[in-house]
């Protein structure tokens, strides 16, 4: 994981990524009066598929918007929280919608001392399962989880929608979110159920 | 601890008390008080704990002078935990500098609410503060919430859980992995990110360093709990901060 522009990002190394570390256009080439803005994990980046075929790519272009993807491979509520707090103090321009998947929002990042290096938590690792495992007994992500959540309801008046995948928590708790239920990996059902849920209540907002 | 609107508070808004629950409780001071010299300084003073609509020690946010504030945060020694109020370390800063200040200070919270309550701060307060002092409390903290849906309250949880339990295994293991040094450090740099204010970082000699460019608090003598720092260590923090901060 990286920091630049004050966001947190992917590892740039891949390939798969922008400067930022994350998988979409750079930031500067981005329209902020037209876009749609992504927030998650693994379930947004589809790192096994050509971006053209992931419902972020497929989402913007049948709504005729540009996008931006903030999500973090396992990065986990840890990122998804840096990333839209900062964005959202860091650009006017808001989105037009906020799109969130997530297929692991109890993920770990770790560290050192001297902070040289932030990767997520290696779940092959014993002492990490019961790292976990303690940190949902104790309440620990429940409260991580609560105070984000708090903040998202202040900080963020943008329609949300929310895909919901079968087991998985979602990011957002809110009533005001929009939630909608998806099969995890189906790229073309996910695109296709989120725009027509956008383009339907944005038909329903005219008067 | 509770959610007081947004901001997280003491779960005892525009109370005024004399006494709190934990270290400086009166049964405590009671106990204490029997150890002591004749002469010790809260024998027969009054000490009083006064909480605003956040449940925070500290005047309303509207009361604030928000042309011309330093705002504070972090825990118990900030908040002035066993001290009156003109001893704390924020009052005198504030003072000697001839304005308003805030105090988000929350004793037992950790970074999580120190960080949840400067983001709720910016976001509710267009009006930056002239300096902002950073209090990282021990970074071990962290607040949890219980299973059951109906339990609302937020409880503070740290190194005083019960050896063994979840929550002790859970510290433990958050160390040894490197998700506390994560954590401390997204949580500053996301602050250090949004302030857009001079940002000085308060630590105290009790607790793990944050970074090496804090000001520290020392005990030097202690407060009425006998148990957080008292008087004089709050007077030194507060003359090195002004000297560090005053050209």
């Amino acid at each position: 994981m990286q920091f630049v522009d004050g966001l947190m990002g992917n590892d740039p190394d891949t390939g798969l990524y922008n400067s930022n570390g994350h998988r979409c256009k750079e930031l500067s080439e981005l329209n902020l009066q037209n876009y749609i803005l992504f927030v998650g994990d693994n379930a947004n980046l589809a790192l096994d598929l050509p971006i053209e075929k992931t419902y972020p790519y497929l989402i913007a272009n049948e709504l005729k918007s540009d996008y931006y993807n903030l999500s973090v491979f396992n990065g986990g509520m840890d990122s998804i929280r840096y990333n839209l707090v900062s964005w959202y103090f860091k650009f006017k321009q808001r989105p037009k919608a906020i799109i969130a998947g997530c297929e692991f929002l109890n993920s770990i990042i770790v560290s050192d001392t001297d902070n040289t290096y932030f990767k997520s938590a290696d779940y092959n690792d014993d002492a990490i399962q019961e790292l976990s495992h303690n940190g949902n007994i104790c309440g620990f992500f429940n409260g991580r989880n609560e105070l984000a959540n708090n903040i998202f309801y202040h900080l963020i008046y943008t329609p949300i929608y929310q895909i919901r995948f079968k087991e998985k928590l979602p990011i957002f708790t809110s009533e005001k979110v929009i939630d909608i239920k998806c099969e995890f990996n189906d790229q073309v059902g996910i695109a296709t159920s989120i725009s027509n849920e956008i383009k339907k209540r944005s038909t329903q907002a005219r008067p | 601890m509770q959610f007081n609107k947004n901001f997280i508070g003491n779960p005892w808004p525009n109370k005024i008390m004399n006494f709190l629950w934990g270290t400086d409780s009166q049964e405590l001071y009671l106990k204490n008080a029997e150890t002591q010299p004749t002469d010790w300084y809260y024998r027969d003073r009054e000490l009083i704990y006064s909480y605003n609509e956040y449940g925070h020690r500290s005047k309303n946010i509207s009361d604030i002078d928000l042309d011309n504030y330093i705002l504070f945060t972090g825990c118990s020694h900030t908040e002035g935990v066993g001290l009156e109020l003109e001893k704390t370390y924020p009052y005198q800063v504030a003072q000697k500098l001839g304005c308003d200040y805030y105090n988000l200070g929350l004793g037992g919270t950790g970074i999580d609410v120190v960080e949840h309550n400067l983001i709720q701060w910016f976001l509710t307060v267009q009006k930056k503060p002239k300096h902002l002092f950073i209090q990282w409390p021990d970074h071990s903290r962290f607040i949890s919430q219980n299973n059951n849906p109906r339990y609302t309250n937020l409880v503070e949880e740290g190194t005083w859980a019960k050896p063994n339990s979840e929550t002790f295994r859970f510290i433990v293991g958050a160390e040894e992995s490197g998700f506390n040094f994560a954590r401390k450090e997204l949580y500053k740099r996301l602050i250090l990110e949004i302030a857009n204010c001079p940002v000085t970082t308060v630590g105290a000699s009790s607790n793990m360093p944050y970074d090496s460019s804090s000001i520290y608090l020392f005990q030097k003598d202690l407060a009425r709990d006998l148990s957080h720092f008292g008087n004089i260590s709050h007077r030194a923090l507060a003359d090195d901060i002004l000297s560090s901060i005053i050209v």
